[in-house]
């Protein structure tokens, strides 16, 4: 068990929390949350915001119980994680390459701590106008420009106005249409997924779909896939 | 901790559930998978299977609902090549078969028991698969399974099909939906079963109220997890008074002192399985804690515990 160190609103329904701890992981990988104070039979999967000296940050939004219960908890109290799980993104093959990183609602959240291991990456951000206030997307803003030049788009269709095609890559987050947008404009696009989990280990088959023409789970062989071998169509 | 049934030495009574341990590495960062007594794989069919679409596990307070749909790559795949991921496993395996029609659970049966004989005359070098454990009680399958496990005549087909083509020991895992499951038990019993297992997951609804839709494609899932607990100790305590053959206990175990609760109601080993979901260590935090409640009580062996309620 670890404890939190803080939990803050940082827009109608996100969050931040940072737990205190020496935590491993690479970008695009998650670890499991739970509080034990909670009955939680599931534990919630979220990925890495960042990780730090001596902690560990998660970006979330609340969804259902488990995530509301998470914004309601404070600063000192206990949390269960266990992880880092998943492959994560290719960070050390475009370390010094152009890459460009797009996300969409809760789906920027793993590109912090990938913008930061990147060198100098453009960041495309996309939210919905409700999202947050101009006050608080201006604050999220400054937090991902320290790590490369960053756009934020709010409530609009964010793909139809920039060039990926220049990029040596793109590794996007966001929901499918966003991610299929992207995938479309740039040949060379990693996607992450998103499912509901059970063990995060590859043993409930929770997870599976279609990845190539091969059954994959995304907690294990995932979260992040090639765009090209990834057909939304055919996603369940 | 050591105990013996349908003629196998288990090392203890702590077996992971079907389904929720895939093939018996998936947890191996956390604990050395050979310390549990046995490890059930995932739910096999004859053919391959992809499972259901939609969503696939949901909470629910005190439990969990899947509806995997017993995603599979057929037991003719699993015993040429996924079997070998259990090779240096050395606890005991359970092959848990499903199937949808008489046929499909004869010829998977089949598979097993000429996989069995080529390993045991060393034409084959892989484990065997030292149980078949009988799937007649998955609710995700539409067409299949479940409807062998509902009643005595589904059930008594199935079991003396499949006994007449196995030579190995054979436990049929039941249903809480069963119509009558320690009638279900005793028929299973009579036409050869060396074993009763229970329960499967209880069949359960869960309906998002601003989509106005079940979360479910297949509207119904299988319920598991301690919500399932004080339903499961019940029926295992009375098909347990009802049949002379050891019986497997599940459904909700998530502590030692819930595995406890299942020998006192009459179980011989027992099985966890959303447990794992809870906390990665289960098993073996299960496992230590029957040692200790062991020595704590001063019980030299389980047998006098066993189906003391």
């Amino acid at each position: 068990m670890y404890k939190i160190a803080f939990n803050k609103k940082i827009g109608i329904d996100f969050y931040i929390m940072r737990i205190e701890g020496n935590f491993e992981g690479s970008p695009g990988q998650f670890y499991m949350l739970r509080s034990e104070d909670s009955f939680m039979t599931l534990s919630r999967p979220i990925s890495i915001y960042d990780i730090g000296d001596n902690y560990i940050e998660f970006m979330y939004k609340t969804v259902g119980k488990g995530t509301q219960y998470f914004s309601k908890m404070q600063r000192g109290d206990s949390i269960t994680l266990y992880g880092p799980y998943g492959n994560g993104f290719p960070v050390d093959e475009y370390i010094d390459k152009k890459v460009a990183l797009v996300g969409g609602g809760m789906g920027i959240a793993p590109l912090m701590y990938l913008a930061k291991k990147l060198n100098n990456p453009d960041i495309y951000l996309g939210m919905r106008k409700e999202a947050m206030s101009p006050e608080q997307m201006r604050e999220i803003g400054e937090s991902y420009s320290r790590y490369g030049a960053t756009y934020f788009n709010i409530g609009n269709d964010m793909t139809e106005k920039i060039d990926l095609s220049k990029y040596d890559a793109v590794m996007t987050c966001g929901p499918e249409i966003l991610m299929k947008k992207v995938k479309d404009l740039n040949k060379n696009t990693y996607v992450s997924l998103e499912k509901h989990m059970g063990c995060a280990v590859g043993a409930c088959l929770s997870c599976t779909c279609d990845v190539n023409g091969k059954r994959v789970r995304v907690c294990k062989e995932g979260p992040v896939f090639r765009g090209s071998e990834v057909d939304f169509k055919d996603e369940d | 901790m050591k105990i013996n049934a349908f003629g196998i030495d288990f090392k203890n009574p702590v077996i992971a559930a079907s389904g929720t341990f895939g093939f018996g590495n998936e947890y191996k960062d956390y604990y050395d998978p050979s310390i549990l007594g046995g490890i059930s794989t995932k739910g096999l069919t004859l053919e391959n299977r992809a499972g259901n679409k939609g969503i696939r596990i949901a909470e629910t307070s005190g439990g969990v609902m899947n509806s995997i749909g017993l995603e599979n790559p057929g037991v003719e795949y699993f015993l040429n090549q996924g079997i070998e991921e259990m090779n240096d496993i050395e606890s005991v395996i359970l092959g848990n078969l499903g199937g949808s029609s008489l046929d499909t659970y004869i010829e998977g049966a089949r598979l097993i028991e000429e996989h069995n004989k080529k390993v045991g005359k060393a034409e084959k070098n892989s484990k065997k698969i030292d149980i078949i454990e009988l799937n007649i009680s998955c609710p995700n399958v539409k067409e299949g399974g479940i409807a062998f496990g509902i009643t005595c005549e589904g059930a008594e087909k199935v079991v003396r099909e499949v006994r007449k083509v196995v030579s190995c020991p054979l436990v049929v895992k039941l249903s809480p939906n069963a119509e009558n499951i320690s009638r279900i038990a005793a028929t299973c019993e009579f036409e050869g079963a060396d074993g009763i297992s229970l329960i499967n997951t209880v069949s359960a609804l869960k309906i998002d109220i601003r989509k106005r839709k079940p979360v479910f494609n297949n509207i119904y899932a299988g319920l598991s997890g301690p919500a399932i607990k004080p339903i499961a100790l019940k029926m295992v305590r009375d098909v347990s008074k009802t049949v002379s053959v050891p019986v497997i206990g599940m459904g909700g175990i998530v502590t030692y002192e819930d595995a406890i609760e299942f020998i006192m109601a009459g179980a011989h080993l027992i099985q966890f399985g959303t447990a794992s979901f809870m906390n990665p260590y289960a098993g073996r935090d299960i496992i230590d804690g029957i040692k200790r409640f062991m020595e704590e009580e001063n019980i030299k062996n389980l047998d006098e515990i066993r189906g003391i309620i």
